[in-house]
């Protein structure tokens, strides 16, 4: 397995410049291209449950359903700096709590940075992100209707075959607006996903923790759901 | 010749499109005094008569109509006319009777109403200022148990008035202390007590409806100054 | 609702996770505590309600009540109702006021007093002849509300509130209407007299939760007829 290392790259970047690329770098480059972009288009489904602050303090469990569509695009655009890009990710559909229902809307950011790329047996990559986005707030329970946050992430991907994928990334909010409010809200979500060809197949699950109230509590929520969607590797 | 007569069919349809003119009220003229209910209400302090007189057919109070008239006069006395007062007609006279007629006029034809307030009765308390923090006593002439008696006492002092309704006429009451919700902060306190003796008649004219009815009261206030 | 997301949550409604009313779930600040307490001269109770938008709760997760009365804490047990969990203690008198104290590990801990009217013993001579009923209690002046009950088959029933706490008071025999207008009225009759305290006050000095405190005195003496 050639492990490309990030110190690496500038010396090769370089000597890449000075003569024109061959046929055979450019495929090269455009396979570790796609070891780390996607467009990804899909849609996802959670049934969630836990408990939330009602009152000053008290604790109430609740249940609830969402589900949409999810549009995920991961690129690395500067040839010149390969191991840094960009994801931008929209989710668009509905959210039932308890009686309540309404719309889910999110739209985040991240800069990538992907530190290994490598080829072999089973190609694959590691990616990591930062960022941030504007949610309807999570857990939807929250008293306010919008939530932004900062974020980050990380991506592992492997390829067993030209036509099988695996994946596996986590998502981590540390803190949200809702610090305004005295809550400090924590989410955590990780998802497993299988690809064959283009057909994505993953199964996802969130945990919310909200900390806050008098008496301060943790008001923890956990759901889960899965994915179907599709993959294009550019 | 066509014209005038489609004005004059548009002036014909906008007059019967025009707000519908209210109603004349039902007045008792040419209305038989059998077919009327003579609802009389009378009231003594024992100086001063007043009454309260309606005439109904059914449900529907009348105002008096083609040149009808109510009078109201002590058995033996002068009359005087009642005037009209909402669906009522009013009257008052200052005379100590017990016996009175209500009289409709028509033309030359009279129709009366007998009607007797219950008998008279002097009431009398303690000349103030007495104690508040003991039982405070109202006495009247008690003359059997042929009518209603009641008692209200009220003043400007308490927080809420008291009433007190007699199986028998007891001609004394004792005002509780305990029954006096005087404001707080007050110290003298003026405590009106009124009796009534109350009676209803059904009846009591033959010269008009059966359902006719005379409720007749003799009501006697006495002042009382207190202090705690 | 969507169609489709309504249909889900009709499938889902057996998973639909169950609220326990239990005290551990509930803030100091959410909480409205009820006290009824009452004493009709042959023993004393009191009722304690933790009451939520859970419902009346139960203690758990190491909240304690206690009620004390002139320094004694009295026995409190759990006792299960239509609308949920109580706590009742019995006692030979209810003589000064009840300091209700909630001990939580977890939380503030709400402490309050329901004022409770003085106790008082309740006399009424028999009627006869003509004279009026004539009654007599200790008198107080306090804070309280008190009212007075007159019952009797012969007669309609008598409810008054009295304005002032004086210790006596006298009913004329004319004042009892009869049931039935031709009969005499020489019936026994039952007499009861109440004293009524309420107290009403913020749980946590300010910060939310409602304390509310209902204390009864009354006494009750069966009055006779003599010629």
């Amino acid at each position: 397995m050639a492990l490309v290392a990030l110190w690496a790259a500038p010396a090769e970047a370089q000597l890449a410049v000075a003569a024109d690329p061959s046929t055979e770098e450019l495929e090269r480059a455009k396979e570790e291209r796609a070891l780390v972009e996607w467009i990804r288009l899909g849609l996802a489904g959670f049934y969630f449950r836990g408990t939330k602050l009602v009152g000053y303090g008290s604790r109430k469990p609740y249940h609830g359903i969402a589900g949409g569509l999810d549009l995920t695009v991961a690129r690395f655009p500067i040839q010149s700096t390969p191991w840094f890009g960009f994801e931008i990710d929209f989710r668009f559909g509905g959210v039932t709590l308890d009686n309540d229902d309404g719309p889910d809307i999110c739209l985040e950011g991240a800069a990538l940075v992907a530190p290994a790329r490598w080829r072999g047996a089973w190609p694959g990559s590691f990616t990591l992100g930062l960022g941030g986005g504007v949610s309807r707030a999570r857990p939807v329970w929250l008293p306010t209707a919008v939530q932004a946050y900062p974020l980050a992430l990380a991506r592992l991907r492997l390829w067993p075959s030209r036509v099988v994928s695996l994946h596996a990334q986590w998502r981590f909010t540390p803190v949200t607006t809702d610090l305004v409010d005295d809550l400090l809200v924590q989410n955590h979500e990780v998802e497993v996903a299988v690809g064959w060809k283009a057909l994505l197949v993953a199964a996802r699950c969130r945990i919310d923790e909200v900390t806050g109230g008098d008496p301060v509590r943790t008001y923890r929520g956990v759901g889960c759901g899965p994915f179907v969607g599709v993959a294009l590797y550019l | 010749m066509m014209r005038k007569g489609m004005l004059a069919l548009l002036f014909a349809l906008a007059a019967g499109c025009s707000d519908p003119v209210p109603e004349p009220p039902a007045t008792t003229a040419s209305r038989p005094p059998r077919t009327l209910t003579l609802s009389v209400e009378l009231r003594s302090n024992g100086g001063l008569a007043q009454v309260f007189a309606a005439l109904r057919e059914g449900f529907e109070a009348l105002a008096l109509g083609g040149g009808d008239a109510l009078f109201f006069a002590p058995v033996g006395g002068e009359e005087q006319v009642l005037t009209k007062f909402d669906d009522r007609y009013i009257g008052q006279t200052m005379t100590g009777a017990t016996d009175f007629e209500v009289t409709l006029a028509r033309g030359a034809d009279r129709f009366t109403g007998a009607v007797a307030l219950p008998p008279p009765f002097a009431l009398s308390g303690p000349a103030g200022p007495v104690s508040r923090a003991q039982p405070i006593t109202v006495t009247w002439d008690n003359v059997g148990d042929t009518y209603d008696t009641s008692l209200e006492i009220g003043g400007e002092c308490l927080t809420y008035p008291i009433w007190r309704v007699f199986e028998t006429d007891p001609g004394t009451f004792a005002v509780q202390p305990a029954d006096l919700a005087v404001e707080p902060g007050l110290v003298s306190c003026e405590l009106t007590v009124e009796v009534t003796r109350q009676s209803e008649q059904t009846g009591f004219t033959p010269d008009f409806a059966p359902e006719s009815v005379a409720d007749t009261a003799q009501i006697r206030t006495v002042f009382i100054a207190t202090e705690p | 609702m969507r169609a489709p997301t309504a249909i889900l949550l009709v499938v889902l409604a057996g998973c639909a996770p169950e609220v326990e009313p239990i005290s551990e779930n509930v803030s100091s600040r959410d909480l409205r505590i009820d006290v009824i307490a009452s004493d009709e001269g042959s023993g004393a109770t009191a009722k304690i309600e933790l009451d939520s938008v859970f419902g009346l709760l139960r203690l758990t997760g190491g909240d304690t009540l206690r009620v004390t009365m002139a320094d004694a804490a009295l026995p409190l047990r759990e006792a299960e109702t239509d609308r949920g969990t109580v706590y009742v203690a019995e006692f030979e008198a209810l003589t000064e006021d009840l300091l209700v104290d909630l001990q939580r590990p977890n939380d503030r801990d709400p402490r309050q007093i329901a004022l409770v009217p003085p106790p008082f013993t309740l006399t009424a001579a028999g009627i006869s002849g003509a004279e009026p009923l004539v009654i007599g209690w200790d008198a107080d002046p306090g804070e309280h509300e008190l009212s007075l009950g007159l019952t009797g088959k012969c007669i309609l029933p008598i409810a008054r509130s009295l304005a002032q706490d004086v210790g006596f008071y006298s009913i004329a025999q004319a004042e009892l209407l009869h049931t039935d207008p031709g009969a005499a009225a020489r019936c026994p009759l039952t007499l009861t007299l109440t004293r009524t305290g309420t107290t009403q006050s913020d749980l946590n000095e300010g910060l939310g939760g409602w304390f509310y405190a209902r204390t009864v005195q009354s006494r009750t003496v069966e009055v006779s007829w003599s010629p």
